[in-house]
C-alpha cells in the first residue's frame, strides 16, 4: 500500500487516493457531511437513496442495475450514518479491476464517470425529482427503519443513545423520523440536493491499482460550476452528567437487553482520546476483556457483554443480553468491573493483550479495499490522520496511569433496559 | 507427503495443497504483501451428524446440539482456555458450527507462529469433565434464547421444519435447552474421537506465508491419525414438503419471509454448482426481470435475496427478504419460475448474470478470510476454488436452461412468514 495523497479540488471537497496493486477490485467513495438537524435529517437520508436509485443517463432502477451488472457486478451503494454531530451520506462505486475482466475490457474509468452522473446529474425535471421513484424509495427507507426494530440488539443500543442524548443533536435519528419521511415532497428533495452540492463537506476517496487522475478530473470539473460555501465539521461533547436516567421498556422477547451509557469526558481531537479507546478495550472490547471474562465466562450472566467507545462524541456504551431474572445481578457485576478500572485494578496482562488486539486490528484493516476507505474516512475529524503504524505506536505508548485516568473520567449517564414480559 | 501447486490463469493466483503424513489435507493460499494472516481448522461434522457409526460398528445416536456444544468445550483444556492463550499473541480467534461442519479460526497480523501452534494444539486436545460440561449449559442456554428472539432465525427454522419430515437439518444447530441437558463428557469424547480424526478434517491458511512456514509447525504439532470409516445415517426423507405454509407472529415491524424450494438430495458437482450460481443471480439480481416485477409491485426491498442451501441429504433453494405481502411475493416468484422454464432464459439475462457471478467470485479472492472459509467449504464438497471460476466462464446458455428444468419445483415449496404482532 502506498501513502495517502490528498488534494482540495474545490472549497470543502477533498480528493484522496491510495494506489494499491494487491486487490482485484477498486473503489471510489464519497462521504458527504452535513450538520445533523431535526429539519433536514430525513430529507438528506431520502436524497441519498434517491441518488443511487437512478440518474438522467440510467433513468430507472433496472437500467442502472443492468449497467452495474455489465461492469461485472459493480457495486453502487448509498448509506447514511452519524459521525459525531454530523450526518454522513456515503455513496460509493466499486468493482473489478481491469486486469481481471473476462475479455480484457477496461472498466475502471467507468466508475468515476458513474459517480459523477449519480452526484451531479440525477433524474430531475422542473426542479423536482421523479415522484414514482420517491414513493419507491420512501417505502424502502420506511422498511429499513422498521427492520432496525426487528433486531433487538440494534434497537436497544439505538434507544440508549437516543435517551442519553435526547437534548443534543446526536440524539437525532440518522434518517430522521417516519412521520418526516412520509411528509417529504419531490421539491424538498431537489432543494436538499442543491443544498448538498453547495454546502456539504465532501471527502472523496479512490483506492485501487489504476490511475486516480481521470476520476479526480471529472469530479473537479463538475464542482467547478458550483459556488460553494461549505459547512464546518463540529461536535458538542458533554463533560458533566447532572442526572442519571434509568428507562425500562417491556417487550415480548425471550432475552432481555441491558444497555449502560457513560460520558467519557474526552473525545477526538483531544490527545487523551487514545487512552480512553484503550481503556474501553480493556474493559469490554475483546474476548479477554474484564467484561467478557468476569461477567460472561466466570459468572455466565450474559451471552454477550461488550463495550464500545464513540470517540467523536465522547460516550461509551456497554451492551449485554441477559436473562430477565439476572438483570440486577448483571448490572452490579458490570458496574463492579468499571469500578475496578477506576481503582486501577488492571493487570499488565490485561493491558498488553488489549494493546495487541487493538494494534492487530489496525494492521489488518488495510488488507481490504473497504477497510482502507473506512480507515481514512473515519479519521477526518480526529486530531491527525494516522497510518495504522502511527496509530499503533500511539496505542502502545499509553501508560497504565493514563488508562486509570481515562476510567476515572467515566460518568454514568443512562441505563436502558429492554425487559422481557 | 505430497505437495501440489495449483495456479489460475484468470486470477493470476496460486495455492498449495498438501496431503500431510498425519492424514490431514492442508491448503496454503499465499497473499503477498498482506499484513493479515488467517487460518481455519475444520472438521466435516455439523449439527446434522447426530446418528453415525464408526468402522461398520453399531449406530450411535447423540443428543441434538452436541456438535455446537463440543465446539464451545474444545476451547478449554486442563490448564486454562485457548482464548487466554491467544490473548498473549493478539490474534482474533473464533469458531462456528454449521449444519455440516465445525470450524476453528483465527486472524492476526503478528505472532502467526505462536497463534498457529495454539490452534493446532487445542483442537487436538479434548478435555471434558462433568464440571466443565455442566458450566457451559448456562452460556449456551443464553445463546439459544438469543436466537429465539431473532426473527430471521425463526423464519428459517419454521421453514425447514415444514420442508423436512425427518432430516435433522430441521433441528436448531445449538439444540434445545432440554437436549443439551443430556450431553455428557462420554458423548463428547465419542463424537470427538469419531469426527476429529485428521483424515476427516482440513486446515486452510492464507497470508504472506510459505509452505515451509506451515510445515514447520504442522510437522511438529499434528498427531498422525489412522484413517477410519465414518457412516452417517439419515432417516428416509420423502420428496414432498411437510406443509406449504407456516406463519408465526413476532415483535417485528416488517414481515419477513423465507420461500424454500425442496429438491431431491444428491451430490452437487462443480459444474452444476457454477450453473446454479448463475441461475440464482438471474432470479435475484437487481438487474433481473423478476426483481423489476417485484419492485414495481412494491413487494420487496433491498433485503431480497436467494441462496443455494445444500448438504448431506438435503438440497434446496431459499428466497428470503422483507415484504409487506409475503404471499403475493411468493406467488410472483413461482409464476416467474414457471414462465422462465417455459420460454427459457434469454441470452441477455444469461450474459449479464454470468459477468456478475464471475466478478463476485474473482473479487472474493481479495480477502484472506473469504479464501480460507471457501477453501474449507469447497474441500468438503470436492470443489476447486479456481476450477469453479473456469466453469463459470465456460458455462453456456444451454447448460443453465437444462439445469433450470431440473430444479425449483414450484409444487414442492414451503413459504414461512413472520408477521408483526397485533
Amino acid at each position: 500500500m502506498n501513502t495517502l495523497s490528498q488534494k482540495e479540488i474545490a472549497p470543502g471537497v477533498i480528493f484522496s487516493s491510495i494506489k494499491d496493486s494487491r486487490f482485484k477490485s477498486m473503489k471510489i467513495s464519497a462521504n458527504i457531511f452535513m450538520p445533523l438537524s431535526e429539519e433536514t435529517a430525513s430529507v438528506n437520508a431520502l436524497l441519498c437513496y434517491m441518488l443511487v436509485r437512478c440518474c438522467k443517463k440510467y433513468p430507472d432502477f433496472t437500467t442502472l442495475s443492468k449497467k452495474l451488472s455489465s461492469l461485472y457486478g459493480a457495486d453502487l451503494n448509498g448509506s447514511v450514518s452519524k459521525m459525531g454531530d454530523m450526518q454522513c451520506l456515503n455513496i460509493s462505486v466499486g468493482g473489478i479491476d481491469d486486469r481481471y475482466t473476462m475479455n480484457g475490457e477496461c472498466v475502471s474509468e467507468e466508475f468515476g464517470k458513474l459517480l459523477c452522473e449519480i452526484l451531479f446529474n440525477p433524474k430531475v425535471n422542473n426542479d423536482e425529482f421523479c415522484k414514482e421513484d420517491m414513493e419507491q424509495e420512501k417505502r424502502q427507507l420506511l422498511d429499513m427503519i422498521d427492520s432496525e426494530f426487528n433486531d433487538k440488539r440494534v434497537y436497544a443500543s439505538q434507544r440508549l443513545v437516543e435517551i442519553m442524548c435526547d437534548s443534543e443533536l446526536y440524539g437525532i435519528k440518522r434518517c430522521g423520523t417516519k412521520e418526516q419521511i412520509n411528509a417529504l415532497t419531490v421539491k424538498d428533495i431537489y432543494k436538499a440536493w442543491k443544498n448538498m452540492l453547495k454546502t456539504a463537506h465532501f471527502e472523496i476517496m479512490f483506492v485501487g491499482d489504476s490511475n486516480p487522475e481521470k476520476a479526480c478530473n471529472v469530479i473537479e470539473n463538475s464542482f467547478s460550476n458550483i459556488e460553494r460555501t461549505p459547512v464546518d465539521l463540529s461536535t458538542d461533547v458533554v463533560y458533566s452528567v447532572f442526572d442519571t436516567k434509568d428507562v425500562t421498556e417491556e417487550m415480548d422477547v425471550a432475552q432481555s437487553k441491558l444497555e449502560i451509557g457513560f460520558r467519557t469526558a474526552c473525545a477526538e481531537p483531544e490527545e487523551e482520546a487514545v487512552a480512553t479507546r484503550l481503556m474501553c478495550s480493556i474493559l469490554g472490547g475483546t474476548a479477554h476483556s474484564k467484561l467478557f471474562n468476569n461477567v460472561r465466562e466466570k459468572q455466565s450472566l450474559c451471552y454477550y457483554c461488550a463495550s464500545r467507545f464513540f470517540r467523536l462524541k465522547g460516550i461509551m456504551i456497554i451492551e449485554s443480553g441477559v436473562e430477565t431474572a439476572n438483570i440486577e445481578k448483571a448490572k452490579s457485576a458490570i458496574l463492579k468491573e468499571v469500578e475496578e478500572m477506576k481503582k486501577g485494578n488492571i493487570t499488565d496482562f490485561e493491558i498488553e493483550s488489549a494493546k495487541l488486539a487493538v494494534t492487530n486490528s489496525f494492521y489488518g484493516i488495510t488488507d481490504t479495499v473497504t477497510g482502507i476507505v473506512s480507515w481514512y474516512s473515519t479519521q477526518i475529524m480526529d486530531a491527525s490522520i494516522d497510518t495504522p503504524q502511527e496509530a499503533a505506536e500511539k496505542i502502545n505508548a499509553v501508560t497504565k496511569e493514563q488508562i486509570v485516568n481515562a476510567a476515572n473520567k467515566l460518568q454514568l449517564d443512562t441505563i436502558f433496559t429492554l425487559k422481557s414480559k | 507427503m505430497n505437495i501440489q501447486e495449483i495456479k489460475s490463469k484468470r486470477t493470476l493466483d496460486k495455492y498449495y495443497r498438501i496431503n500431510h503424513d498425519s492424514g490431514l489435507t492442508i491448503y496454503l493460499f499465499p497473499k503477498k504483501d498482506y499484513n493479515s494472516k488467517y487460518a481455519i481448522f475444520g472438521t466435516k461434522y455439523g449439527s446434522v451428524n447426530n446418528a453415525f457409526s464408526l468402522d461398520n460398528g453399531e449406530v450411535t445416536f447423540v443428543p441434538d446440539g452436541i456438535a455446537h456444544y463440543l465446539e464451545h468445550k474444545l476451547f478449554e483444556s486442563e490448564d486454562g482456555d485457548a482464548f487466554s492463550r491467544y490473548a498473549k499473541t493478539g490474534a482474533n480467534a473464533n469458531a462456528y458450527t454449521s449444519f455440516d461442519k465445525t470450524c476453528y479460526l483465527f486472524s492476526c497480523t503478528e505472532n502467526f507462529d505462536e497463534s498457529f501452534e495454539i490452534l493446532l494444539d487445542f483442537v487436538q486436545s479434548p478435555y471434558f469433565t462433568e464440571e466443565t460440561v455442566a458450566k457451559e449449559q448456562g452460556i449456551i442456554g443464553q445463546e439459544i434464547r438469543m436466537y429465539d428472539d431473532s426473527p430471521e432465525w425463526c423464519v428459517m427454522f419454521n421453514m425447514l421444519r415444514n420442508m423436512y419430515h425427518n432430516h435433522p437439518v430441521k433441528i436448531d444447530i445449538a439444540g434445545t435447552v432440554e437436549s443439551i441437558a443430556k450431553i455428557t463428557p462420554d458423548y463428547l469424547y465419542q463424537c470427538y474421537n469419531t469426527f476429529y480424526n485428521l483424515n476427516n478434517m482440513v486446515l486452510c491458511v492464507a497470508g504472506d506465508l510459505t509452505v515451509e512456514d506451515i510445515l514447520k509447525k504442522a510437522d511438529k504439532m499434528l498427531k498422525p491419525c489412522e484413517k477410519h470409516t465414518i457412516e452417517n445415517y439419515f432417516e428416509d426423507e420423502p420428496y414432498q414438503v411437510v406443509n406449504n405454509y407456516v406463519e408465526q407472529s413476532f415483535p417485528v415491524s416488517v414481515p419477513l419471509f423465507n420461500l424454500g424450494f425442496k429438491d431431491e438430495a444428491h451430490k452437487i458437482t462443480q459444474k452444476e454448482f457454477a450453473e446454479i450460481e448463475i441461475i440464482l443471480s438471474i432470479l435475484s439480481s437487481p438487474a433481473s426481470e423478476l426483481y423489476k416485477r417485484l419492485d414495481d409491485a412494491k413487494l420487496i426491498n433491498q433485503s431480497f435475496d436467494n441462496e443455494f442451501f445444500a448438504g448431506p441429504g438435503y438440497n434446496s433453494v431459499i428466497f428470503s427478504g422483507e415484504s409487506r405481502s409475503p404471499k403475493e411475493t411468493a406467488e410472483m416468484i413461482k409464476q416467474y419460475i414457471i414462465e422462465l422454464k417455459e420460454k427459457g432464459i434469454s441470452e441477455d439475462a444469461f450474459e449479464t448474470a454470468k459477468k456478475e457471478v464471475y466478478g463476485d467470485s474473482v473479487i472474493s479472492l481479495n480477502s484472506v478470510d473469504n479464501i480460507c472459509n471457501t477453501l474449507a467449504d469447497f474441500h468438503f464438497n470436492d470443489i476447486d476454488i479456481f476450477g469453479i471460476i473456469d466453469d463459470i466462464t465456460e458455462c453456456t446458455l444451454d447448460d443453465v436452461n437444462n439445469r433450470l428444468k431440473k430444479m425449483l419445483d414450484v409444487n414442492n415449496c414451503t413459504l414461512s412468514v413472520v408477521l408483526p404482532k397485533e
